[in-house]
């Protein structure tokens, strides 16, 4: 359940981190370790040190003391230098030996005792010397004798005998601090390395385990999808194949197709064209009709006039023949007249022949007055009859005029609403004109789309080898890891 | 209809009717005579203007309750009453019937010799003037025995109508009438 739960990571992590842990402890506890040892040399150096300055101030103490009594003996100032030389050296010498012991209350105790000593032994040095120069060598040789000098000298020896008593003790103890010290490093650095070691290979081994089963579950799952992949793959590849043949079928009917949507948008171009231009027509005809019925309108009523004018004309020749009527009775009364003129002229005998030939002349002229009215009433008919025949075929022309203004006026009508059809048709055309274009537009997109589909299922088919080529690799791949991992099992 | 041939024709009229004064006087001829052509009922006649009394308008015939042929009634003609007879049926014209198209009777011709008498025609046709050689003898029993000869006119034969012997026939008849009445 671990196993299934921590991932392959999260294991070599575990160990790495376990690892390091257990290393990190080593080196904390060999670090605190040598830091104690180093502790401890140091405080072994500065009791050796300490011991170097008790020796170096009885040293000087016995250089001083040296110097004092050459120059007491030979009387000579260039002797005291050395003796100079001596009492600075004890004092810096007792000051290193206050600093390298600071850490031990008793030491520094004993030091407080060696100071008054060490002041009183100068000071008697001093002393001497003054004396020598002032009374000379016997008097400087008495103080040499005195006790008191020798005491403070002794107390001063036996003081720096306990220091460096307490010294060399405590060395001896700090000497086997530290080779208790060396001892657990020791035992730290090969116990803590060898369990480390031990430990980091069970963990390692644990790991490797672990991590080799998890790798073989992975590698036979991987084997499995790797076959399934190139099996996969095939079937992309043919899949690929068969859409970059369609796509390519595809492009070329979409390419047919964008040439027969050029085409119609074309025709559909030449289409509002002509509806243009028959919309312009129209509205010209539109025009001449607005034009041939204002005509036929005057016309209509030049016609209605002309019918007025007729009929005012047949009811004037009514009267002219009413005239001729009257013309005509006073013509065959006129003649009656002469006739009856030639029967009394007859009845007169001789006496009435001029007179018969008055009356006779006046029939003539009746006659031809008569025949004259009658021509003039055949004229007068024959207007009459015209005419009637205008006033008929005038009010036929009327009436077919008024017939054909109905007619125009709704040939008008039609003729406007041709127009507006016509202006509907040149916009329904501009509007398929503008579909069209945008349908070839789309084509077109639709054409660099399939392009592009095509493009890529070649790239697809491409891909797909590539995959069928890596998918193959990978399945190979994956059964040489596993012909690793398994080959230690065998073994 | 074109006014020219009008115009023309009016011209002529005027013409004519100029030229008529610019003639040479007439002479009376006596060796002519003067003639009406007349239609009496279906049939063209002649009659001698000397025969007659005088050419009348036609006014309104009285009626009369008297059966004699071709007797219309009584007509008052300036201020005398003639009896009016229609010359058409006393020449053996078949009797009128104004509802099938006949003409109507418009003049009256007096007689000479009876002047009581007024014979109604249809139509007077024209006034010539013609010789004595242009009148031909006649079958007598032709027309009733009223007519004197044939008239050539115009291509036409014109039966020259006897107004004596009508006038004369009617006056018998009109006097057999009285008589037969008063016999009755």
């Amino acid at each position: 359940m671990m196993d299934r739960a921590w991932t392959l990571r999260r294991q070599i992590a575990s160990g790495i981190f376990l690892s390091l842990g257990i290393l990190a402890v080593l080196g904390v506890a060999s670090f605190v370790s040598v830091r104690s040892l180093v502790t401890t040399n140091t405080r072994l150096d500065r009791s050796r040190q300490a011991i170097i300055e008790i020796e170096r101030m009885l040293s000087g103490f016995s250089a001083a003391e040296a110097a004092q009594r050459a120059f007491l003996l030979l009387d000579q100032d260039e002797l005291l230098t050395p003796c100079e030389a001596a009492i600075q050296s004890t004092e810096q010498n007792y000051a290193s030996l206050r600093g390298l012991t600071a850490d031990d209350p008793q030491q520094q105790r004993r030091l407080e005792r060696l100071r008054p000593l060490m002041r009183e032994r100068l000071r008697e040095l001093s002393a001497s010397i003054e004396r020598h120069r002032r009374e000379g060598l016997t008097s400087a040789l008495q103080s040499l004798g005195e006790v008191r000098g020798r005491l403070a000298m002794t107390a001063i020896k036996s003081v720096l005998a306990e220091i460096d008593e307490a010294e060399s003790a405590r060395l001896a103890e700090l000497s086997a601090e530290i080779g208790s010290i060396e001892r657990r490093v020791f035992g730290i650095l090969l116990g803590g390395t060898g369990s480390a070691v031990l430990l980091i290979i069970v963990i390692g081994s644990a790991t490797i385990r672990r991590t080799n089963r998890t790798i073989g579950v992975v590698v036979e799952r991987m084997q499995r999808s790797s076959v399934e992949l190139q099996a996969a793959a095939t079937q992309q590849v043919r899949g690929a194949k068969e859409q970059s043949t369609s796509s390519q079928e595809v492009s070329a009917a979409i390419h047919e197709l964008l040439a027969a949507s050029r085409q119609i948008a074309e025709r559909a171009r030449r289409v509002t064209e002509v509806a243009t231009h028959t919309a312009a027509a129209a509205r010209t005809g539109d025009q001449a009709v607005e034009k041939a019925d204002l005509a036929i309108s005057a016309i209509l009523h030049q016609v209605r006039r002309l019918v007025s004018h007729m009929l005012s004309l047949g009811r004037k020749s009514q009267e002219i023949g009413a005239i001729l009527d009257i013309i005509n009775d006073l013509t065959e009364e006129t003649n009656i007249l002469a006739i009856n003129a030639t029967v009394e002229a007859a009845g007169a005998g001789e006496a009435g022949r001029r007179f018969s030939v008055v009356a006779d002349e006046i029939r003539k002229l009746s006659d031809r007055t008569g025949v004259s009215a009658r021509e003039i009433r055949a004229l007068i008919e024959e207007i009459r009859s015209a005419a009637n025949t205008t006033v008929m075929a005038t009010e036929t022309g009327s009436k077919a005029a008024e017939a054909g203004a109905i007619e125009f006026r709704d040939v008008a009508v039609n003729f406007r609403r041709i127009v507006e059809l016509v202006g509907s048709t040149a916009e329904v055309a501009r509007e398929i004109e503008l579909s069209t274009k945008q349908q070839a537009s789309t084509v077109e997109q639709v054409n660099l789309a399939i392009a592009e589909v095509t493009v890529s299922a070649q790239q697809t088919e491409t891909s797909s080898n590539q995959t069928l080529s890596t998918s193959s690799e990978l399945a190979e791949l994956s059964r040489e890891l596993a012909s690793l991992i398994q080959e230690p099992a065998r073994a | 209809m074109a006014l020219d041939p009008i115009l023309v024709r009016l011209a002529e009229i005027r013409r004519s009717f100029d030229a008529s004064f610019a003639a040479p006087a007439l002479h009376h001829d006596k060796e002519r005579q003067s003639v009406l052509a007349i239609q009496a009922g279906e049939g063209r006649f002649a009659v001698r203007v000397e025969d007659l009394a005088g050419v009348e308008a036609c006014r309104k015939i009285v009626k009369l309750p008297a059966n004699l042929p071709g007797l219309l009634g009584v007509a008052g003609i300036r201020g005398r009453l003639l009896a009016a007879y229609d010359l058409g049926a006393l020449l053996g014209q078949p009797s009128r019937d104004l509802s099938q198209g006949s003409a109507p009777l418009r003049w009256i011709l007096v007689c000479g010799n009876e002047p009581e008498v007024g014979l109604l025609i249809e139509e007077i046709e024209a006034f010539v003037r013609v010789a004595a050689a242009d009148f031909k003898p006649i079958d007598q029993s032709a027309a009733g025995g009223h007519l004197l000869g044939v008239l050539q006119h115009r291509e036409r034969s014109l039966g020259v109508v006897d107004i004596a012997s009508i006038a004369a026939a009617v006056a018998r008849r009109a006097e057999e009438s009285v008589d037969g009445r008063r016999r009755q």
